[in-house]
């Protein structure tokens, strides 16, 4: 593929203040097409309708149903909206770090590509980086169906004119910060591991899934896991994005904090977490080289 | 050289029973035994499904449904390990079984292949079984569930015909997966979410609406886990149809879904003898 | 099979023939399948290829006969169609036409019968479940052929013992080298004690010691079982002239020429091999070739240090003089000149006119 072709030009290379960030791009904008090429599987509708269409409009309308039965109400509550945008919300999170610790088992095992991009440009986070990036259009598509299809068959209390957009999308990019940093980290526990690339990263997106308030508010959750939920950004970034979306949150808990305490705490905790991961990735990154586990093969 | 009588070796039906069983136990002790020594997995394989019956539960307790719903989610956990393991241990493997050279294997030995098949079926069973006793106790346990079970046998002699008609399907499909001849990983990621959905794995079928639920009885899991709804829990009104229908419809599922089994196996094993394709290397 | 014959052959076909769907078809859907946007190269031949939609010959009438106690051998380059054969032998795959028997039985009639007397070990196999050990594994595999457990561990630890292979016994197979694999893999198709035995290349892939100590096992193996028969395909030529009793060449899916090693090389008859070492200057294979008394030549150039190797059958000794006048003209320094024993690879080219390397690919032009 195009990566192995890839390598390091003395010409090109150059210095200056630049080169750092020249070389960063080369490894970022393949790494975006090519993640793009492979998650978006357009050459294949069968897949790409699959992961992107099929099984996530399954999941929802699971909950749909349950709400249904459940509640005895319809779909026009504010209830339903939050239960239902916040599943769709969640396809991002877990699409990014599942795409991005699958890259590197993908990457090992059947394109064997990880050795190319060590020999050839510069850094492995950046390839990671581009394949995130990859994964978050492909994860926007279906987000846009899920809400789309939500809107025009359920009647989805999403209100154009209701969504405070600044608000929202700092929420939101901040929320995604966490994410890929999430994401890298897992990355790294990856290259430790031979197998079960997916079930860690299942397992890690579960566990946010709970905690995080993206089903049910984090009033739910015992006292002590609630305690737990406000150290993890991705419980801040619901309820921002909640109250970007629908002018409050779901959560009783959270309920007297301000909107502007709501991005802080957003702010603060992706930061700490973002750092911990990054320290975690070249942790992991380092133990691997030292390890020679980077191109190692698991067969079945 | 010499020459020599050819010696005409006739099984009895006995020793020919006897083989097979033996064939069958030689592929199900890798799942009974071998699979078990990765504690790593077999830890992830517990509380993966743990973590969606407290998702699940914890939804349903933020809408205040009634407590039966709690059960509902455990008893869909437990079919959906089954399915899961249908589908991937079952359907897709023995795609990755042709990749692997073992199909080559198993159809050159003197055995039937449905010999293979009941021993995958075994072990797999028996794999899900210790898995998901452990994944439903904890559950139970965890979020206080209450079972009301008035007749016992009649519970686990649906369960038990339940998993014989999915481990039918299983089989059948790990034929058909191969003769489609597609990726089998996209077949059984396809199979997933819309099965819970169709099947009603978190709440009772009958809320899809009766046509929708009435086809989604071809799913052996539906009602399985229909009947045993009514048997376990005190809810009453939640039935699709009456249990006794529902065992009847098992039953024929399980016999068709065998039959079919052995069917697809054998144009499975014409087609591929015709078209050179048990491997897909090139050797 | 005639009701005369009261021969029974370990094993016999009759004008075998198998042909695949053009392949260029095949491998185009294959793309397609895979397809991730980077084969959208190929999209642009294919669809001249297509026009023509011709069977691809396998094997194109192969008869042979193999007899009870025999070890066999089937020496040709890649896609000769060797497996091929041994698939259709293994009840693996129908021929097209023909017909084949082992050990008096009908492959596509009575395919039950056949599989109670047969094994395979293929080369580059990747058998086994990762979580089992070694022991585990061979056990598994033997209980497809009805064994007693207890009879089937005796074997297998003794098998294990020859092999080299003790040590192994209880590793997880996910822990195995490639070599330590296939090495299971070969003592797998021995547990079952089968009557006749197919091997192929297996040694594909193992270092020179594993593959002497198979290759003695194979011999002492059908040497103290007179009923029982291997057929081995290979590419190395010093092994099938080592271990077989009895070889075909085979090309282009068919059968070129079938005797012992012994007698195949005194076919070439007066012919003698002469072997070159050069260095510059332009030798081609076809100016060789056209020098009379030469009746075949093989050029293998090393592009790095411009030295070429030549090994040339000739018929008479007359030709050398004019052979050393060409190689002078085409600006070639002669670095040495042997004129060596005639050895199955010299038959190979004389036969098949081409030489066949280590790797199987038979080199005609460069
Ligand atoms: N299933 C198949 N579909 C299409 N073509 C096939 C198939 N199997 C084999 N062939 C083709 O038939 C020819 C003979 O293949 P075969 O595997 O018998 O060769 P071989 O002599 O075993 O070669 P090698 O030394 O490489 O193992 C090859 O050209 C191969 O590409
Ligand atoms: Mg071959």
């Amino acid at each position: 593929m195009a990566m192995s072709e890839t390598t390091i030009d003395k010409k090109k290379e150059g210095f200056g203040p630049l080169a750092p960030l020249r070389e960063a791009w080369r490894s970022f904008a393949p790494a975006t097409w090519l993640g793009w090429q492979i998650e978006s599987n357009w050459t294949d509708p069968f897949t790409f309708a699959v992961f992107n269409l099929v099984r996530p409009l399954s999941g929802a309308l699971i909950l749909v149903v349950m709400y249904l039965v459940a509640t005895r109400m319809n779909t026009r509550t504010d209830l339903f909206a939050q239960v239902y945008t916040g599943n769709a919300m969640f396809t991002y999170l877990g699409g990014v770090l599942f795409g991005m610790s699958w890259v590197i088992h993908e990457d090992r095992e059947h394109y064997q590509m990880i050795r190319y991009v060590y020999i050839g440009t510069s850094h492995l986070y950046w390839y990671l980086l581009g394949r995130a990036v990859a994964k978050f259009l492909v994860t926007t598509l279906s987000v846009v169906v899920l809400l789309t299809a939500g809107k025009l068959f359920l009647g989805l209390r999403l209100y154009w004119s209701v969504i405070d957009w600044p608000y929202f999308l700092t929420a939101f990019s901040l929320g995604l910060i966490g994410a890929t940093g999430l994401g890298l980290a897992l990355s790294g526990w990856m290259m430790l591991m031979a197998r079960q690339a997916a079930t860690v990263s299942e397992v890690a997106a579960g566990v946010f899934y709970l905690a995080c308030g993206f089903l049910f508010p984090i009033d739910v959750l015992p006292t002590w896991a609630q305690a737990v939920a406000r150290w993890i950004p991705f419980t801040w970034w619901n309820e921002g994005m909640r109250r970007g979306l629908f002018g409050h949150g779901n959560s009783q808990v959270l309920v007297s904090l301000s909107n502007g305490t709501i991005l802080n705490w957003l702010a603060i905790s992706t930061a700490v977490f973002g750092a911990l991961s990054l320290a975690a990735f070249f942790g992991a990154e380092r133990l691997a080289k030292r390890r020679g586990l980077l191109d190692q093969i698991t067969d079945f | 050289m010499r020459t020599e009588t050819r010696m005409e070796t006739t099984d009895t039906v006995a020793q020919a029973l006897r083989n097979n069983l033996r064939a069958s136990w030689g592929r199900a002790y890798v799942r009974v035994i071998g699979v078990n020594r990765e504690l790593s997995w077999l830890f992830l394989d517990i509380v993966m499904p743990l973590f969606s019956i407290a998702a699940y539960v914890l939804l349903y307790r933020s809408m205040n449904a009634p407590r039966e719903y709690d059960g509902f989610v455990i008893l869909g956990a437990l079919m959906t390990a089954y399915w899961l393991n249908v589908l991937w241990a079952m359907a897709a493997q023995f795609y990755w079984e042709r990749e692997m050279g073992h199909l080559e294997l198993y159809m050159m030995a003197p055995i039937s292949p449905m010999a293979i098949l009941f021993g995958m079926s075994f072990g797999g069973i028996f794999q899900t079984t210790v898995r998901a006793a452990a994944t439903v106790t904890m559950g139970a346990l965890i979020f206080g569930v209450h079972f009301s079970i008035a007749n016992p046998l009649a519970v686990l002699g649906i369960f038990f015909l339940t998993l014989v008609a999915l481990y039918g399907l299983g089989m059948t499909a790990a034929s058909l997966y191969l003769v489609y001849g597609r990726d089998a990983q996209n077949l059984s990621n396809l199979l997933q979410e819309p099965v819970f959905l169709l099947s009603g794995v978190n709440f009772p079928v009958k809320a899809l609406g009766f046509w929708t639920a009435a086809t989604a009885c071809f799913i052996p899991m539906t009602l399985g886990m229909d009947a045993l709804r009514q048997l376990v829990f005190d809810d009453k009104t939640t039935g699709f149809m009456p249990v006794g229908w529902e065992v009847l419809g098992l039953v024929v599922t399980g016999a068709v879904t065998l039959i079919g089994a052995y069917k697809a196996l054998k144009y499975l094993e014409d087609l591929a003898k015709r078209q050179g394709r048990l491997t897909l290397k090139w050797q | 099979m005639s009701t005369t014959d009261t021969t029974v052959w370990a094993i016999r076909t009759e004008a075998l023939r198998r042909t695949f769907r053009d392949k260029s078809q095949v491998k185009k859907k294959k793309g397609a399948k895979n397809g991730d946007g980077a084969n959208g190269a190929n999209a642009g031949n294919g669809a001249a290829e297509k026009a023509k939609p011709q069977d691809f010959v396998a094997l194109d009438g192969v008869s042979l006969e193999v007899g009870e106690g025999e070890l066999f051998g089937l020496l040709g380059p890649n896609g000769a169609g060797k497996t091929t054969l041994i698939k259709i032998l293994a009840t693996l795959m129908y021929p097209t036409s023909g017909r084949a028997w082992v050990c008096g039985y009908d492959v596509q009639e009575r395919p039950g019968q056949v599989k109670k007397l047969i094994n395979m070990v293929s080369g580059g196999e990747h058998s086994g479940y990762g979580s089992l050990t070694v022991r585990e594994t061979l056990w598994m595999f033997s209980q497809f052929y009805g064994l007693d457990s207890r009879e089937a561990l005796r074997r297998i630890d003794e098998l294990m013992e020859i092999i080299g292979f003790k040590d192994q016994a209880n590793t997880k197979i996910s822990k195995l080298s490639t070599g330590m694999r296939q090495k299971m893999n070969f003592i797998r198709g021995f547990v079952s004690d089968p009557r006749v035995l197919f091997l192929d290349e297996p040694t594909l892939g193992l270092d020179v010691g594993v593959s002497r100590t198979i290759r003695a096992f194979v011999r002492d193996w059908v040497k103290a079982r007179p009923d029982r028969t291997v057929l081995l395909t290979t590419h190395y030529m010093a092994e099938a002239d080592e271990m077989c009793d009895r070889v075909a060449i085979i090309d282009s899916g068919r059968v070129l020429a079938c005797d012992s090693p012994a007698n195949l090389k005194r076919s070439l008859g007066r012919d003698s091999a002469i072997e070159l070492e050069l260095a510059g200057g332009q030798v081609s294979e076809g100016g060789l070739t056209a020098i009379r008394g030469v009746r075949r030549a093989s050029v293998t150039t090393e592009p790095a240090s411009g030295k070429s190797e030549a090994t040339l059958i000739i018929e008479e000794d007359g030709a050398v003089q004019p052979l050393l006048g060409y190689v002078a003209d085409c600006g070639a320094q002669v670095l040495a000149f042997r004129k060596k024993e005639v050895t199955l690879e010299d038959v190979f080219l004389s036969i098949v006119g081409r030489k066949l390397d280590e790797n199987g690919n038979a080199n005609g032009n460069h």
